[in-house]
């Protein structure tokens, strides 16, 4: 029999309709291509002039190196505590005011990290408000200088947090009911079933949110920058702001990016090894009453994490804004947000147009090759967006060289908005790829057996049909660039300010009662995803 | 002569496992076929390399003059005019009843014309969701004929229907392609409804063809044992190395004797299955009544129902 030993996939074959979709296989992979050059730019200038790397690598970078891992380490370890421990309270028991925790603890994930940073130190302060109460009340010493490391883990894992408490929520209530039950028929008790089956079926799911938090802990930059911890986020700005080096930056940057690929690999290699398949009835498991004093507690632990990681930072923003000047404030808001707007705007249509090309071409190409094209342009969400905002910076230069002689894509708002593509495209991706998935293959066959082009699939099946994936991917893209702050930093045009710039710049320079209102609107932007993830966890 | 489909030699596999190997048959105007085997013999994938969604590692088919594709040429399955209603028919969610039929819609008639058609008067404006399964598929049968196909395939038609509604839905089914000028290629694993409906079955095992036949044939000369077995029980008479001699279940008689011993007695509906046992000889015989375990019978059947066929 002809052609036994030819392994290929769907339709890919040589020859076969691979050629015949080619426009669109051509045009998905120069899209990818696109979004994934800033990346590889990288390993291939490490090659070229280190700048003062020399110099750096003998004098900061065991520093850089220790403080970002302390840093990782740190802040993981307590929001894998925090996390896991809120979302079983919420999740197994029933105390007063657990259905309101469940929304409410989600809450502080509309901090950015460089906000909460400025105003827990705010808090603590001398002649902070802690302090005023506690003169108030005669105590003097109520106040307490949190920068430094321990202060820091303490700041980024009350605002990262409920990534952990999220996932591992859903984990509990939407899967593994048929392990359960089973063990149940066993003659397992509840509080042995937790520990014996429950907490080990979950282990992937606090991995899978351990790892975002470690990832956007390495994003951060203000948080790092305010409280005084060098890592290697903040040493690629220094090279990069105060000398003018490139090429450390460069190098920096391949560093950080070393470790996000290391934590990557243990986190899929561990997950590898505690693989569970979820069973698919889906009933969670009952949950208990708490009484009496373990009710009290249960409550209260809850409540102070709710008040401590949200109703503090968001009264003292509003106490800030109420003796700031506010005249100066309101005044230079608008232009502020309407630089947002449009970053976030400009940003999202990037965004969409290489996330609905790639995977409207994924569907239709169906094979492999295709499969990973329309995969590899998630990438940049897990990388932080200093290394993308310098892979940027390479590819603009590169370009500028090439064709023009001068600087005209380096240092554009184009670049910039280029930039927020490659770093939002994976946050895109998700509700889009969802929402394909669903359509199935089928659909589109369908649509070409009664005879109609890939154009017309696209127009009247791929987009009708994504227009949910569609809208939730633009909401999610327009608020992570509102709060984005270290690649706009890198990239941004001389003197443009967005809200989440100048509210860091303010902050940094201490003038932290202008800072407020910025901040204050950043925050609020943030809480919108937060409830429509609240939505999507209770749907569930 | 010249048929209106044909396909030659078609084989595939896919990472090394052959699905099918050297299938050919082929389809006239009108014509109503059953491609009809297990699960996994190759049928569905017959169909999706007909209708352009796989390709064939050899082999080519051919419809109405034209090269459908060959090991190195395929037509994008939007240019075949061949219609595929899908299992799971696969209605665009997105539209309602009339705008899936006008999608892919490519003759001047009215979309009405389809709907009436299938019997679907009235329910221009549902959606998808909000059908039944039975009238979901009607959609996308209208479907597919609005879009002028030369050619028409169904991918399990039958599966999703109630079984008490299967008889009335194949005669309507039957009637309703049977009107269409084009041959219809509907898979199937169910062998009542190829019986009941096609003008011709064509029988695949493991990616092979063993039979290509009329219902008739099909039953009353099967090729092979496997053949023979997909139509109901049998007993095998005598047998040589290749072939053997075999008389279907129906036509054997339980006669007063006593050369046999009832081993086991089955309630089937309209009959009983009896098994017989002498020394090493085995037989499954229909009776009307129910016979007691562990009595003595004869058995008696007829030479001119004695079939020879292949053994495999």
């Amino acid at each position: 029999m002809a052609g036994t030993d030819a392994p290929y996939s769907g339709l890919g074959k040589p020859g076969f309709l691979r050629v015949r979709r080619g426009g669109w296989l051509i045009l998905a992979t120069l899209i990818a291509a696109l979004v994934l050059v800033p990346l590889l730019l990288l390993f291939t200038s490490i090659a070229a002039d280190g700048g003062s790397f020399d110099q750096l690598s003998n004098t900061q970078l065991p520093r850089y190196a220790i403080n970002t891992l302390t840093l990782v380490a740190g802040v993981g370890l307590s929001t894998l505590f925090l996390g896991t421990s809120l979302a079983l309270l919420t999740s197994l028991y029933r105390f007063p005011g657990a259905k309101f925790f469940r929304l409410a603890l989600l809450l502080p994930l509309a901090f950015p990290a460089y906000i909460a940073a400025y105003v827990y130190a705010g808090i603590f302060e001398y002649s902070g408000p802690l302090h005023l109460i506690g003169r108030h009340f005669g105590k003097n010493d109520l106040y307490a200088n949190i920068l430094g490391m321990p202060g820091l883990i303490a700041v980024l894992s009350l605002v990262l947090y409920p990534y952990v408490f999220a996932t591992t929520r859903v984990a509990i209530e939407s899967r593994y009911t048929s392990y359960l039950e089973s063990a149940r028929s066993l003659g397992l008790e509840r509080n042995a079933l937790i520990r014996k089956v429950l907490l080990p079926l979950l282990r992937p799911a606090i991995a899978g949110g351990v790892f975002l938090v470690m990832m956007e802990v390495l994003n951060d930059y203000g948080a790092m920058k305010y409280f005084g911890i060098p890592t290697f986020t903040t040493g690629i700005f220094t090279a990069w702001f105060s000398m003018g080096d490139l090429g450390s930056a460069v190098r920096l940057a391949m560093y950080l990016f070393i470790i996000v690929v290391m934590l990557g690999l243990l986190e899929s290699w561990y997950n590898r090894r505690n693989k569970v398949s979820e069973s698919h009835r889906s009933r969670p498991l009952e949950k208990r009453q708490l009484q009496g004093v373990k009710a009290f507690l249960a409550t209260s632990y809850a409540c102070g994490i709710f008040f401590i990681a949200f109703i503090a930072p968001v009264a003292y923003l509003f106490y800030l804004l109420s003796i700031a000047d506010s005249s100066h404030a309101i005044a230079e808001w608008p232009k502020l947000a309407g630089s947002s707007l449009l970053c976030a705007l400009g940003g999202a249509a990037l965004v969409l147009l290489v996330v609905v090309v790639t995977q409207f071409v994924r569907q239709l190409v169906k094979s492999k090759y295709g499969f990973w094209v329309g995969k590899s342009i998630a990438v940049g969400y897990t990388i932080p967006g200093a290394i993308i905002a310098i892979g940027v910076m390479l590819f603009s230069r590169l370009v500028d060289n090439t064709f023009n002689q001068g600087m005209i894509v380096a240092g554009s708002f184009l670049a910039l908005l280029f930039a927020y593509a490659v770093r939002f495209a994976g946050v895109a991706y998700q509700p889009l790829h969802a929402e394909s998935e669903k359509q199935s293959g089928r659909l589109f066959e369908a649509g070409q057996s009664v005879g109609l082009s890939a154009k017309n699939l696209l127009v009247k099946i791929f987009l009708p049909l994504s227009r949910k994936g569609i809208l939730l991917a633009t909401t999610l893209v327009v608020i992570d660039i509102f709060k984005e702050l270290p690649l706009t930093l890198i990239l941004r045009p001389f003197n443009f300010n967005t809200l989440a710039t100048k509210a860091f710049e303010y902050a940094d320079d201490e003038m932290i009662t202008r800072a407020a209102l910025p901040a204050l609107s950043v925050v609020i932007v943030g809480l919108i995803p937060v409830l429509l993830l609240h939505r999507i966890l209770r749907s569930r | 002569m010249n048929h209106f489909l044909t396909v030659k030699g078609v084989s595939k596999s896919f990472s090394n496992a052959s699905v099918l190997s050297d299938c050919s048959f082929t389809a006239e105007k009108g014509e109503l076929i059953s491609l009809l085997g297990e699960s996994g013999s190759g049928k569905t994938t017959l169909l999706r390399i007909i209708a352009g969604f796989e390709n064939p590692d050899a082999g080519e088919v051919n419809m109405n003059g034209r090269l459908l594709c060959n090991a190195n040429y395929a037509m994008m399955p939007e240019h075949r005019y061949v219609g595929l209603v899908f299992q799971d028919y696969a209605l665009f969610p997105h539209l309602n009843v009339k705008k899936n039929i006008e999608l892919g819609m490519k003759t001047n008639l009215k979309t009405s014309v389809f709907l009436n058609m299938v019997g679907l008067e009235g329910l221009e404006k549902r959606k998808p969701h909000e059908l039944s399964g039975g009238q979901q598929q009607r959609v996308a049968i209208a479907r597919s004929l609005a879009a002028s196909p030369q050619l028409l395939l169904l991918d399990e038609p039958f599966s999703n229907i109630d079984e008490s509604l299967k008889f009335n839905f194949r005669r309507e089914l039957r009637e309703l392609l049977k009107s269409q000028d084009i041959p219809s290629v509907f898979v199937t694993h169910d062998t009542k409804d190829a019986l009941a409906i096609a003008d011709k079955i064509i029988i695949l095992k493991d990616g092979e063809v063993r039979q290509i036949g009329t219902p008739e044939d099909i039953y009353l000369r099967p090729a092979d044992t496997y053949v023979a077995g997909l139509l109901g029980t049998f007993n095998i008479v005598s047998e040589t190395a290749d072939t053997a001699n075999i008389i279907r279940s129906e036509h054997t008689r339980i006669t007063a004797g006593s050369e046999y011993e009832v081993t086991s007695s089955m309630y089937q509906g309209r009959s009983y299955l009896v098994h017989l046992k002498r020394n090493d000889i085995h037989f499954n015989v229909s009776s009307d009544t129910p016979m007691n375990i562990g009595s003595h019978v004869g058995l008696h059947f007829t030479e001119d129902h004695i079939l020879t066929v292949l053994k495999r």
